[in-house]
């Protein structure tokens, strides 16, 4: 099929005609921050990092196609302003200490999360919840990046053991009918934790070797 | 039909014998063919499935907001503590002309009484009828109208390239906020090549100071199915389901008994056709998250594209349309493009501060000023155009802007579904932006990361302010944030009210 022509950052790029804007601007080497997004999961559209200018609207990078002619800018100060805001919110509600990649980013676009006072989202009160013998749910790190949840249902495994639940700031990843995992169908495949980019889900072998104790 | 039997349906069955039991809704998963986990998930979301026991409810919106809202919450609290009952707030039962409202709760049973006062409250108390019910909007709260009468008989469908082409003439566009050319919508569904498409009804209308639709479907809902009727004709789709806003009883009542009626005359044959009790949430009404519903899961508003359209309900092309949008078509049928062109109709929801509340037709095109005279608008400072997700407009420097398609838009403002909530200069600015940042904080569906978490800063920032602690960088960064970078209309409108009260209000702002 016929390359779709699009410009990115000021560079022209051949991209497949399937492509989404991240793909495009990844094979051009241009780099965009992305939580949710997941190519094995199917996850996106989400957190809403990965924004980009196009025609002086955003739109998020891993779920918009490419077009014919499309002009993209991945930066500029309405972008870089609402990365920040983003991360700054989910670093104030959320707790971020696992998650390398996105102290980094939080670095580069000088986000600093306790402009915003007190977090009201609750999310860091929450207790582990440590009920099998392969991996420790640690929701006060958790994004909602619903990864896990695509990993579990539609995405890759087809079990379905994993919910979501609430709304708004208050809303969560749960197991069905709110059950232990093994009761509500995990068959331990490990793929959630595979691809939790938090640390949420932390595998009890690590967490046992980060402690020094016996694996 | 073509499709399994609806989740929300069988829960509600399943509720009416008791709370739901994990066994009920496991039962309810298999008849649909959806997940255990997909069900859990609706249970969790929609908040009839989780009421349980009495609660009192004082319904949140702006109009009390401006008024005595935060004595009203004091008493009620104060009845309801002493009493030994639950009590709350509820977001906006399309009750703004009547006044305050109360909602007794009974497990998923409602009882509603607009309106009410620190009185009606000691009467509850005491075990007695707070004020009057409400379960109706009264007929009366409509003047006269092609809309408010009763309607023409049902016409004879044209054929389906005639009703387009008379939608396009007359220049009909969608009433349920975004105004998008109807003829469009019908063309698209139209050209897909499917088998089965179908056409949905969108009566959710669950944004504060909005009515009209409430009233179509308690007082002229063979209207709206006449229009629905055409317009599955004109695409080709072979079901219709109409989608009511859960909390409007006497709506499904009515809406219902209006789909009997027409049936039994002949005039749905060949139409498969529902009524369909919806979510009970404000992001129910967006046209995906409503499509989503009624497949039994979460309300959250799919990623576009694709649209409706091409791919809705079951993945199946479909046209969603607004009630009032579907009436006017069913007048444009019957009255032909021209005349209709001559009046312009238009539904607009007044309330707050004039002599008569209501539902009113108006031609688009008439001035804020002649649309106040005519509900008796006295000293009116400030009009929330739209909804809450609308924009304030100041007076008397708008009392000259055309209520049509353009005009607002021109400077940054919609007339949305038509509302008009109007506050004269007693009345404070902040509590009711105060009040709308907090119903959008409270109906984020949470699928999307700037809407989820930022709502409650905006509702924080402004409660912050009203009460002297000012963050302007702050608000601004975030309301960018919010309109540019929320995944739908909820988010993206949530700052509109307060950012248009900073800019069009400098001097309640000091
Ligand atoms: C948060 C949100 C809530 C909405 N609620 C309603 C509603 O209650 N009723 C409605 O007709 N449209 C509502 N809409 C607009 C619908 O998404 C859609 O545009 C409309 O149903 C299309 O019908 P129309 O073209 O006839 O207006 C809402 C949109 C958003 C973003
Ligand atoms: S480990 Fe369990 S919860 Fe995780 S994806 Fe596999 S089945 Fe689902
Ligand atoms: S547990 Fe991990 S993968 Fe799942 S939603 Fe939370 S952050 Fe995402
Ligand atoms: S903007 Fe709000 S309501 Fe809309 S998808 Fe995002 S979280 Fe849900
Ligand atoms: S990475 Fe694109 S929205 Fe999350």
């Amino acid at each position: 099929m016929s390359r779709v022509a699009v410009v990115i950052d000021g560079l022209l790029v051949q991209a497949e005609p399937d492509w989404t804007v991240l793909e495009a601007a990844r094979s051009a080497g241009v780099e965009i921050p992305t939580l949710c997004h997941h190519e094995r999961t199917g996850t996106e559209g989400i957190c809403r990092l990965c924004m980009v200018e196009v025609a002086g609207r955003m739109e998020p990078a891993c779920a918009t196609r490419v077009r014919p002619g499309m002009v993209v800018n991945t930066r500029g100060a309405a972008v870089e302003q609402l990365r920040r805001t983003v991360l700054e919110l989910v670093a104030l509600e959320t707790n971020v200490e696992y998650d390398d990649e996105l102290s980094g980013w939080m670095e580069e676009y000088g986000a600093d999360p306790t402009r915003w006072g007190e977090p009201l989202a609750g999310r860091r009160q929450r207790k582990p919840l440590a009920d099998n013998p392969f991996f420790v749910r640690e929701y006060d790190k958790c994004y909602n990046c619903r990864r896990c949840l695509d990993a579990c249902g539609e995405g890759i495994q087809g079990v379905w053991a994993l919910a979501f639940t609430g709304r708004g700031a208050e809303a969560g990843v749960t197991t069905t009918f709110d059950l232990e995992l093994a009761e509500a169908g995990c068959i331990f495949c490990g793929n959630c934790v595979e691809v939790c980019p938090t640390g949420a889900l932390v595998p009890l072998e690590e967490l046992r070797a980060a402690k020094g104790g016996p694996s | 039909m073509n499709h399994k039997p609806l989740l929300l349906p069988l829960l509600d069955e399943a509720l009416k014998r008791g709370p739901l039991e994990p066994a009920d809704v496991a039962a309810a998963a298999r008849a649909t063919g959806l997940p255990a986990a997909a069900a859990w998930e609706a249970v969790r979301f929609y908040p009839r499935y989780a009421a349980t026991g009495e609660r009192w409810l004082l319904v949140d919106e702006p109009v009390v907001r401006s008024r005595n809202f935060d004595s009203l919450l004091n008493a009620l609290e104060r009845v309801a503590l002493a009493a030994g009952v639950e009590s709350g707030t509820v977001y906006s039962y399309g009750l703004e002309a009547l006044g305050p409202a109360l909602v007794v709760e009974q497990g998923a049973e409602r009882r509603v009484y607009a309106p009410v006062d620190e009185a009606s409250l000691e009467r509850l108390a005491a075990g007695a009828e707070p004020g009057p019910a409400a379960g109706l909007l009264p007929r009366e709260l409509a003047g006269g109208g092609w809309l408010l009468e009763d309607p023409p008989p049902p016409p004879q469908f044209p054929g389906a390239g005639e009703l387009i082409a008379s939608a396009r003439a007359a220049g009909l566009r969608g009433l349920g906020g975004a105004h998008f050319p109807v003829w469009r919508k019908l063309e698209a569904v139209r050209a897909q090549d499917a088998a089965e498409k179908y056409v949905v009804v969108n009566g959710d209308e669950s944004e504060p100071g909005n009515f009209k639709d409430r009233w179509l479907m308690e007082h002229n809902p063979r209207l709206v199915w006449t229009g629905a009727a055409l317009a599955a004709r004109a695409v080709g789709a072979s079901e219709i389901v109409f989608y009511v806003r859960g909390e409007y009883e006497g709506a499904l009542e009515r809406v219902e008994a209006a789909r009997r009626e027409l049936a039994a005359s002949g005039y749905l044959d060949g139409l498969e056709t529902s009524t369909f009790r919806g979510g009970g949430l404000y992001i129910c009404g967006e046209e995906s998250a409503l499509l989503e519903s009624i497949e039994g899961k979460r309300a959250e508003p799919r990623l576009k594209p694709p649209y409706p359209a091409e791919a809705g309900l079951f993945g199946k092309p479909t046209l969603v349309n607004n009630v009032e949008t579907l009436a006017h078509l069913a007048l444009v049928a019957s009255h032909g493009a021209d005349a209709y062109r001559e009046r312009r109709p238009k539904l607009f929801s007044i309330s707050g501060d004039v002599a008569k509340p209501g539902v009113y037709e108006l031609a688009l095109g008439t001035t804020l000023e002649e649309a106040l005279a005519a509900a008796g608008a006295g000293r009116a400072r400030a009009v929330l155009l739209g909804g809450a997700a609308g924009t304030f407009l100041k007076l008397p420097d708008a009392a000259g802007l055309p209520l049509d398609f353009e005009a607002p838009r021109a400077q940054g403002d919609s007339i949305g579904p038509g509302a008009l909530m109007v506050f004269d200069e007693t009345r404070d600015l902040w509590a009711v932006a105060e009040g709308v940042s907090a119903f959008f904080a409270h109906e984020s569906c949470g699928k999307c990361f700037p809407c989820s978490l930022g709502t409650p800063h905006l509702h924080r920032l402004v409660w912050n302010w009203r009460r002297g602690q000012r963050r302007p960088e702050l608000l601004h960064e975030l309301a960018q944030a919010l309109e540019q970078g929320s995944l739908c209309g909820l988010g993206q409108a949530a700052p509109w009210a307060v950012r248009s009260l900073l800019e069009r209000f400098v001097e309640v702002n000091r």
